[in-house]
């Protein structure tokens, strides 16, 4: 029996898997699943903040292009514009966060997200990296954050000694924030 | 197999309506007379196949139904049952129950399965009246004892009716026999019914199969003979004209039974053994495998597995996805042109030049051809829906006690899927109306001379490159001043208003929402929901609807419709800098204006177009559009995109008429999808995104404005719609 245990240790070894250890029991294989959460997360700067959004969520990074002005739409609505024949509306983050509406330069950039199946895209300063958080450095929203704005923001992560602002895209892209009221039609 | 896929749903629904399609003909023969079994046993067919599906597909209430439908027909094919009007009552009661069963909807009272079911059995229990049994002796043991029970059932029914039996014996070549007999048949039932085929004894040679067919016909021996006498085909007659079997006396004995296997004289000398009865008939009486045979036979191929039908169920989202597709291609190849055209301004290889340029008009030429052909197999023939708009007259009938005349005509008149689909539910309103509103009750009809059952016409055309259907009823027609009133009551209109509104506008009012002439709201057509609805459905469609109505004569109700709407016409115009398109079917025209001729009612600026006062929206000014630095525009100069949709023209202010285009319409996203007066974008060359208008918001946004600015300006809408 013995030997036989032997040589399962030894075939584990040569293949590079790691067998549970009697921490691992007590633990109840707890870090396991812990590392399995540790997740990507695209991060991007909108004026001087740091934001970012799961990986999962982001179809693709793309140069600024061309947009069409959508008249009764809110403010933070740059306009539609043409992904591969998809018309794709595009944010511009900055505005939607309510940090104003600073210049672009040559960096920023346009990330295509999707939400319930359908595309939006997202315009941000620029892109910085992927970088992985695992949860022991994710916070709950803070509560000095509130108001609307709390709504948007998912958590907070830590990376590197810098926070970065986890967002909620379900909220950031409330499809009933999109359309202005008419009453006031005449009004620009 | 889950009965909630799209699957079943789709080929289950298509069975029920074929079935529904062939109980209204069913019907309608019953009215006029006999019906035709052929007709029965198509219904039969529709309602067996569904009971198929759902046994695969484990849809146990649907099969229950279908099952006890299906045992309904068959008597009525045995005639064990008469094809009364509580039978159909039934059986339409089961068409509705099968839509409810397929698309359930959660405002509705779940169908009573167990209550319908009982009545469906009850129909059975209710004997049919005595049929009496006139004895077929004399035709002999030899036809008898193969004839199933249903065979023998449709020989009584010819007999009864007074048609003679004819006897066809016919020899086909067994390499050509199912062509031979599918020939043969079509013949004769030009002349009668063929009631069934017997194996002949007397074959001439191995490699011929003889047949008797049995033909019931009013044809006499003479025409029947001339019309059917082949070289390989003999006639005989079995039995004389019926009058003494109607009457139930003895069968006649003119002809001395003719047994089938006697020796064939008129065509065949030789007869060999008849080892090869090539053509099954159930010799048994097990009617149930008698039945199934029957039908499997018919639906053709009964050992092979392939489908028969020559079709595919296509996903209308995918034909979009093509559509899209076929879209850009044409961009592309605008491109490729583009670059010709500078390869051109190089002058470097000319002929080379001249080869491109004859590739690219091919290829222009395909496209069209391409997009053309995915949009022809979107289409589908609206009498589709006036299948179910039949139904829907015949419950109203039923439940208002108005006999109806239903005049069907254009149903071959083919429209887009999607337009099709949203066309139902106004015109099921507007048929509601018509009967509920329109057509008198009988007495008041005949105290006006018309004939006591009232007429609906639905009819379609194509006008152009748009389809017209119409609505008509020969009711009671419609009192504007009565509208008018009403409208003051329910405070539609303001009382100040009333004294000058025209007919026309009156009529309008019928469309406004929450208007109903009647007091109490009918359980049929509710309460002035309904032409407020039509309108909306049909505005988005870009149709526009006329009235025309005449007091005591009748109401007739027009749509207009564009074929399509997955490629539309469109005017590209421009307004502050920014370009839009105006789908053409709601352009009605555009002029251009000098600035002074732009008048003003109350504050809302108009123009006079032929003698009638048009308002007008200004497209920057609605939508708040900021021209560009540098934009400059002719001070002096507009023009006015004169827009209708519904029954109000209106005409919109724009800086620039850029031309026309066809373009693929794109649906906006779910955030914007719902911004007023925009209706979804397009592309136009060069990756350049541009909004196109919904026509029929703006309209009514206009018409809105000026109803609440004042009511001189109204008369204007009124006097841009009375034609």
């Amino acid at each position: 029996m013995a030997a036989e245990g032997d040589d399962l240790w030894q075939a584990l070894a040569r293949t590079g898997e790691s067998v549970a250890t009697d921490e691992d029991y007590e633990h109840g294989y707890k870090q396991r699943e812990v590392r399995r959460d540790l997740r990507h997360y695209v991060a991007f700067k909108v004026g001087a903040e740091t934001y970012g959004l799961p990986i999962a969520e982001i179809e693709e990074i793309t140069k600024i292009f061309p947009t069409t002005f959508v008249p009764r739409t809110a403010d933070f609505l740059l306009g539609i514009g043409n992904v591969r024949g998809r018309i794709i509306p595009v944010v511009e983050l900055s505005r939607r966060l309510g940090l104003g509406s600073p210049g672009y330069g040559r960096s920023a950039r346009v990330l295509i997200v999707t939400l319930d199946d359908e595309p939006y895209g997202l315009l941000v300063h620029e892109v910085l990296e992927v970088v992985r958080i695992p949860p022991e450095a994710m916070e709950e929203r803070p509560g000095g954050i509130s108001g609307r704005r709390a709504d948007y923001i998912r958590g907070l992560g830590r990376h590197r000694g810098e926070i970065i602002i986890l967002l909620n895209l379900a909220e950031v892209l409330d499809a009933r924030d999109f359309v202005k009221m008419v009453d006031d039609r005449g009004a620009p | 197999m889950d009965p909630s896929s799209t699957e079943f749903i789709g080929e289950a629904q298509e069975s029920v309506e074929t079935f529904s399609r062939h109980l209204l003909e069913l019907e309608r023969q019953a009215r006029s007379g006999s019906p035709d079994p052929e007709v029965l046993n198509a219904a039969f067919r529709a309602v067996h196949s569904l009971k198929g599906l759902a046994g695969l597909f484990n849809a146990v209430e649907v099969g229950t139904i279908a099952h006890a439908v299906e045992g309904t027909l068959d008597r009525l094919r045995l005639g064990r049952l008469d094809l009364s009007k509580i039978v159909l009552d039934v059986l339409f009661e089961a068409v509705e129950f099968f839509g409810h069963l397929l698309i359930p909807r959660g405002d509705e009272d779940a169908p009573d399965l167990l209550g319908l079911l009982e009545r469906i059995e009850g129909l059975s229990r209710a004997p049919a009246e005595a049929a009496e049994e006139t004895s077929l002796e004399w035709l002999g043991e030899a036809i008898l004892s193969v004839l199933s029970e249903y065979e023998e059932h449709r020989l009584r029914e010819n007999l009864r009716k007074g048609r003679s039996l004819y006897r066809v014996h016919a020899s086909f070549d067994i390499l050509a026999i199912d062509v031979g007999i599918e020939q043969l048949k079509e013949k004769m039932k030009a002349y009668g019914e063929v009631i069934t085929y017997l194996p002949s004894a007397d074959s001439t040679s191995d490699d011929r199969i003889d047949l008797d067919i049995i033909l019931g016909s009013d044809l006499s021996f003479g025409d029947i003979s001339a019309a059917l006498t082949e070289p390989d085909v003999a006639v005989h007659r079995l039995a004389a004209p019926g009058a003494e079997t109607r009457s139930g006396g003895p069968p006649p004995p003119l002809p001395p039974p003719t047994p089938a296997r006697a020796p064939e004289p008129v065509s065949i000398p030789v007869a060999p053994p008849p080892a090869r009865a090539s053509e099954p008939r159930p010799r048994e009486r097990d009617r149930d495998r008698d039945r199934e045979r029957e039908f499997e036979g018919e639906g053709g191929g009964d050992q092979s597995l392939r489908s028969l039908s020559q079709t595919v169920r296509v996903d209308l989202r995918r034909l979009d996805v093509l559509m899209n597709l076929v879209g850009e291609l044409g961009l592309i190849q605008a491109n490729i042109g583009g670059v010709y055209e500078s390869l051109r301004a190089l002058d470097v290889g000319a002929d080379v030049g001249r080869r491109l340029q004859a590739q690219l008009r091919d290829m222009a030429r395909k496209l069209a051809l391409l997009q053309q052909g995915i949009l022809d197999v979107r289409m589908v023939p609206i009498g589709q829906v006036f299948d179910k708009l039949a139904r829907v007259v015949r419950k109203l009938s039923r439940e208002l006690n108005k006999e109806i005349r239903l005049v069907i005509s254009g149903s071959d008149t083919v429209l887009d899927k999607l337009i099709v689909e949203e066309l139902s539910d106004p015109l099921m309103h507007m048929i509601r109306n018509a009967i509920d509103h329109g057509i008198e009750d009988a007495d008041q009809r005949s105290a006006r001379n018309k004939a006591p059952a009232g007429r609906v016409d639905l009819r379609a055309y194509q006008k152009g490159n748009r389809v017209v259907i119409e609505v008509e009823d020969d009711g009671r027609g419609m009192d504007w001043r009565r509208i008018r009133d009403v409208g003051v009551r329910r405070g539609v209109v303001p009382p100040e208003d009333a004294e000058t509104m025209s007919p026309s506008e009156a009529l309008n009012l019928i469309f406004a929402p929450g208007f109903s002439t009647r007091e109490e709201a009918g359980a049929v057509s509710g309460r002035g929901v309904g032409m407020d609805v039509v309108k909306t459905n049909i505005a988005k469609l870009s149709g526009m609807i006329d009235v025309h109505t005449e007091l005591g004569r009748g109401t007739r109700f027009a749509i207009t419709l564009p074929v399509t709407l997955a490629i539309i016409q469109a005017l590209v115009i421009e307004s502050a800098g920014h370009t839009f398109c105006i789908p053409l079917s709601s352009v009605l025209e555009s002029i251009m204006v000098e600035r002074r001729e732009i008048g003003s009612i109350e504050g809302q600026p108009v123009i006079t177009l032929r003698g009638k006062t048009l308002p007008l929206l200004e497209l920057s000014r609605i939508f708040g559009l900021r021209p560009p630095r540098g934009h400059r525009l002719d001070p002096n100069r507009i023009y006015v995109v004169v827009v209708g949709l519904a029954q109000h023209r209106v005409g919109l202010v724009v800086d620039e008429l850029l031309g026309q285009q066809d373009v693929v319409q794109k649906p906006l996203g779910k955030a914007i999808r719902n911004v007023p007066g925009i209706a979804g974008a397009t592309e136009l060359g060069a990756n350049r995104t541009v909004l196109l208008l919904d026509v029929a918001r703006l309209v009514d946004e206009g018409v809105r404005d000026i109803n609440v600015t004042g009511h001189g300006s109204a008369a204007a809408m009124g006097g841009g719609h009375g034609r």
